[in-house]
């Protein structure tokens, strides 16, 4: 087939035609995308909310991205984003490891101030690989806060759930308690 | 645009081949999110709006889309849908876009949508596709919201996140639960369609026999 030949070919109609559609495509949801995109901060102010039932004002004390300290992270789990709120509380993010397929589950917590430091909210922030996910409630997620939940049939994502935590309360011993 | 046919395709997608109790199509959404009415409003919606949408370009472009690749060209237009549908839930409903999950992304392989491209939009001009879109679209807006409806009032003792009473029977909001109730619904859906559809063709019947004055 000579080259004159295949542009005029249906093959290359076929090509074309996909080429086609698939820039305009990609072209279209990249100006979505820069339009509708949602920065982290949004993100944060929208957990504040779901846990506060309103906007509280916030200050990051800690990004793991540009964090040098290695006491904020454990083998299993570790502390992304720590802030400050307005009210002395902490709400923190932090991934557990080792889930179902070697997936994570992030989590937001909120943690008193001072001393006696502790989890008082717990809740899902997103997770990765876990297929059970809809064995964890409100009220499962919450009762990890105090102890090893394991639910069964969904056992990995237990593990990778208190991961987190431990992570959590790892950073609450050595950072905020003391 | 003649007013039969859009009789026709306004019937056809609500009653005669509703996308969720007559064809039984887009089953995996119908039962993982009609735990609350909201849910089923909500992917009802979004699959309404990506049904329009896809339609209107696939008719748009039916005479430049070669017959071969029909199927990837269509998949492409209705991705790209899905994608803008995903993003802007993101952005002004965030609690709905979690509460949907994993189905969002899952409505680019709904066979509601293909099913219709396939069917319909290539083979018919835009107002006509559009029309098949919004009609067929309304129709599994219509199924989901009435089985979120039954299930949450009975599964979580709620309507639409309010709380009603303590009463529930977790049964519903359960998977065996959704199946249960998806299936109720064919069969109340069908069996009150078929004794309407057969009444008006008595009826049609009647009427000619008293026109041509024989029996048919």
């Amino acid at each position: 087939m000579k080259v004159k030949d295949f542009f005029k070919s249906k093959t290359f109609k076929c090509v074309l035609v996909l080429l086609v559609i698939a820039l305009i495509s990609g072209g279209l949801l990249s100006v979505f995308s820069d339009v509708l995109s949602v920065s982290e901060e949004e993100r944060t102010m929208r957990a504040i909310k779901s846990i506060y039932g309103s906007e509280v004002a916030y200050e990051t004390v800690f990004d793991y991205e540009t964090a040098t300290a290695d006491f904020t992270s454990t083998e299993t789990g570790y502390v992304e984003k720590v802030y400050l709120l307005a009210d002395g509380n902490y709400l923190m993010k932090a991934t557990g490891k080792n889930g179902y397929k070697n997936g994570m589950i992030t989590v937001w917590a909120i943690v008193s101030a001072g001393s006696d430091a502790r989890i008082t909210s717990l809740s899902i922030a997103s997770y990765d690989k876990q297929t059970l996910m809809s064995k964890f409630d409100a009220g499962t997620v919450d009762k990890a806060k105090d102890s090893d939940v394991v639910v069964s049939g969904a056992t990995y994502s237990s593990k990778a759930l208190n991961n987190a935590v431990s992570a959590i309360k790892y950073y609450v011993t050595n950072v905020i308690a003391a | 645009m003649d007013g039969k046919k859009i009789k026709n395709i306004a019937l056809d997608g609500l009653l005669r081949n509703n996308p969720t109790f007559r064809l039984v199509l887009g089953t995996c959404p119908t039962l993982a999110l009609t735990t609350a009415a909201m849910n089923g409003i909500g992917m009802g919606l979004a699959v309404t709006f990506i049904l329009i949408c896809s339609n209107v370009i696939i008719s748009m472009l039916r005479k430049v889309i070669p017959s071969a690749v029909r199927i990837p060209a269509f998949v492409l237009i209705i991705a790209t849908f899905v994608t803008m549908v995903r993003m802007l839930l993101d952005k002004f409903v965030p609690s709905l876009y979690e509460s949907m999950g994993v189905y969002l992304p899952l409505i680019v392989v709904n066979c509601i949508i293909l099913g219709r491209a396939e069917s319909f939009a290539s083979k018919n001009p835009v107002g006509y596709s559009a029309l098949d879109g919004l009609f067929t679209g309304l129709g599994f807006t219509f199924a989901l919201t009435f089985m979120g409806i039954f299930r949450e009032v009975l599964g979580s003792g709620s309507l639409f996140g309010a709380h009603l009473w303590d009463f529930k029977i977790e049964f519903f909001t359960s998977s065996a639960g959704a199946f249960f109730v998806y299936g109720v619904f064919i069969a109340a859906f069908n069996g009150i369609y078929t004794k309407i559809d057969s009444k008006i063709r008595a009826l049609h019947y009647d009427k000619m026999m008293a026109l041509t004055g024989e029996e048919l």
